[in-house]
């Protein structure tokens, strides 16, 4: 029997396919804010304080 | 119809008598109309403002200073609409959890609402984090006298009176009878099916308060008439730099972009996890102005390379920088009422008002806790520097920048000792009486008040159109 070189490994095919949107919906970002862990500095200058990060 | 002396109406035949001609009233008056009722408006003032009229506003303040009472009101024909801000916006859903109505109640009057005020029903919120959320408000331009004069006059259901002030009703076994008032120098006793107090959040008060004093019997003696005055605590809470793009990237096309300063209020969140009223703020951000150099020099001495930083962008668009002004919600006291003054009596021998108002501790500490946090998101975020003003950081004081809100007085509950109106506004233990306006408020919200008061006004020329349909 002739074997069928076209024949496509679906299985191994649809593998790939799940695993590359997976990959993709996971990398998505919901809602992202780029928070600092900078401490913080409060400085007292005239008639305010002011709330700086420790590096400002 | 517009006139200037109760004798040229025939009373005798109009089922509502509404008193005031402020937002309240002619919201009230306007859909009576389109429902088939007729009304009488009465108004003490004239049709534009007049100095000697405007005097019977006077009132003694004891406690902490406040904007004087013959400043921030207007008595004449479209009452305070006549110099008001025009802000606009419904109350949040977590206003309402102690009153016995729920937002859902009024949100089906804001198409009408905002047609009344000319404004979009297009009021936005963004969650900027889990404190805070980026809000706008509408601006209504409206002056209600200009707007319905002619509407008014044309009218054959609405009959508005002027320079007729309003002493007191009267009535026996829990019915209101008449309204006695005095026109043109001469006593009226206007008799009518139904009364609707809507003359504004002290003179609700003082007019139940002189029923009462009139006629003791007709009063529920229990009733907290004048109780749990409020207004919302304004002032200049510190300074600060926003960088308007940070806000743009944090909420991408959730900013809410149009002309004027950015808004932010206090979320749910914040309320319950630091157990504080809420509040909104923005920054006065006007370009060139010294309050925007000074905030400059102050970084670039304590903060130079950060100060030189922003000293780079400060032609641009995208830096705005000023003074932040808060507007806060307050916490009902029932130490702060409105009262009859024993010796001093308006031009009519009626008492002026009493008003007993001391600023809450709680106002400066919650003032402290959203700017802090409001402080911190800007620098976690570098979406910029916040200052709080010393005074509110040490929970000292604030200074008020004016009251121009009053609320309470007549505060709305199903409880006749800790209230005085039901939830259909309906002096307790009465069966005719009724009372319009944001002196029935519970509670304040960060929001102007005007927008609800026209909510629920509409909501009452509904409840008053099925009693008489």
């Amino acid at each position: 029997m002739k074997k069928n070189k076209k024949i496509i490994d679906f299985s191994k095919r649809k593998f790939n396919i799940y695993f590359l949107f997976s990959f993709l919906f996971l990398s998505l970002p919901k809602k992202k804010i780029k928070l600092t862990d900078n401490p913080i500095k409060k400085i007292r200058y005239k008639n305010f304080v002011w709330h700086l990060n420790e590096k400002d | 119809m517009i006139f200037n002396n109760l004798d040229q109406i025939d009373t005798s035949k109009i089922p509502v008598v509404i008193v005031g001609s402020g937002p309240a009233a002619i919201t009230l008056a306007i859909e009576l109309e389109k429902n088939n009722i007729d009304s009488l408006v009465i108004e003490a003032g004239e049709e534009k403002y007049n100095h000697e009229s405007q005097q019977n506003y006077q009132g003694q303040i004891v406690g902490d200073s406040i904007t004087g009472l013959t400043h921030n009101r207007l008595r004449q024909f479209g009452g305070s609409s006549g110099h008001w801000g025009g802000w606009s916006r419904p109350l949040e859903e977590y206003n309402f959890e102690k009153w016995n109505i729920k937002k859902k109640d009024l949100d089906k009057y804001s198409d009408d609402a905002c047609d009344i005020l000319s404004i979009k029903n297009d009021f936005n919120k963004t969650n900027l984090d889990e404190y805070f959320d980026q809000i706008d408000f509408q601006y209504s331009k409206v002056r209600f006298a200009k707007k319905y004069k002619n509407i008014i006059l044309k009218s054959n259901k609405i009959n508005l009176v002027l320079k007729t002030q309003v002493s007191h009703f009267e009535g026996n076994n829990k019915n209101t009878q008449f309204v006695v008032c005095y026109s043109n120098g001469k006593k009226y006793m206007v008799h009518s099916k139904y009364f609707i107090l809507a003359c504004g959040g002290i003179e609700n008060s003082r007019i139940l308060l002189w029923t009462k004093e009139k006629n003791t019997q007709f009063i529920d003696p229990v009733l907290p008439i004048g109780k749990y005055w409020m207004t919302h605590p304004w002032m200049l809470g510190g300074n600060g730099v926003i960088k308007k793009s940070k806000f743009k990237k944090i909420l991408k096309e959730n900013f809410i972009n149009y002309e004027g300063p950015i808004h932010i209020a206090t979320s749910k969140n914040i309320r319950t996890e630091k157990n504080i009223l809420g509040g909104s703020f923005y920054m006065n951000a006007i370009e060139d102005t010294k309050i925007h150099k000074e905030i400059i020099k102050d970084l670039l001495c304590i903060a130079p390379e950060l100060g030189k930083k922003i000293a780079r962008k400060v032609f641009k668009k995208d830096l705005k920088c000023g003074n932040i002004f808060l507007q806060l919600e307050e916490e009902p006291n029932i130490n702060n009422r409105i009262t009859l003054d024993t010796k001093l009596k308006d031009s009519l021998d009626i008492p002026i008002t009493k008003l007993f108002y001391k600023q809450s501790k709680s106002t400066v500490e919650n003032a402290k806790i959203i700017l802090e946090e409001f402080a911190n998101f800007c620098r976690k975020t570098d979406s910029g520097r916040i200052a709080i003003l010393d005074e509110i950081y040490q929970l000292n004081s604030y200074e008020s920048l004016g009251v121009n809100h009053h609320i309470g007085g007549t505060r709305m509950g199903g409880n006749p000792k800790t209230s005085v109106v039901d939830k259909n506004l309906k002096l307790h233990n009465n069966k005719n009486l009724y009372v319009a306006g944001s002196s029935n408020f519970v509670s304040g919200g960060y929001a102007n008040p005007t927008y609800t008061i026209v909510q629920m006004s509409l909501r009452l020329a509904n409840e008053i159109s099925e009693k008489l349909i």
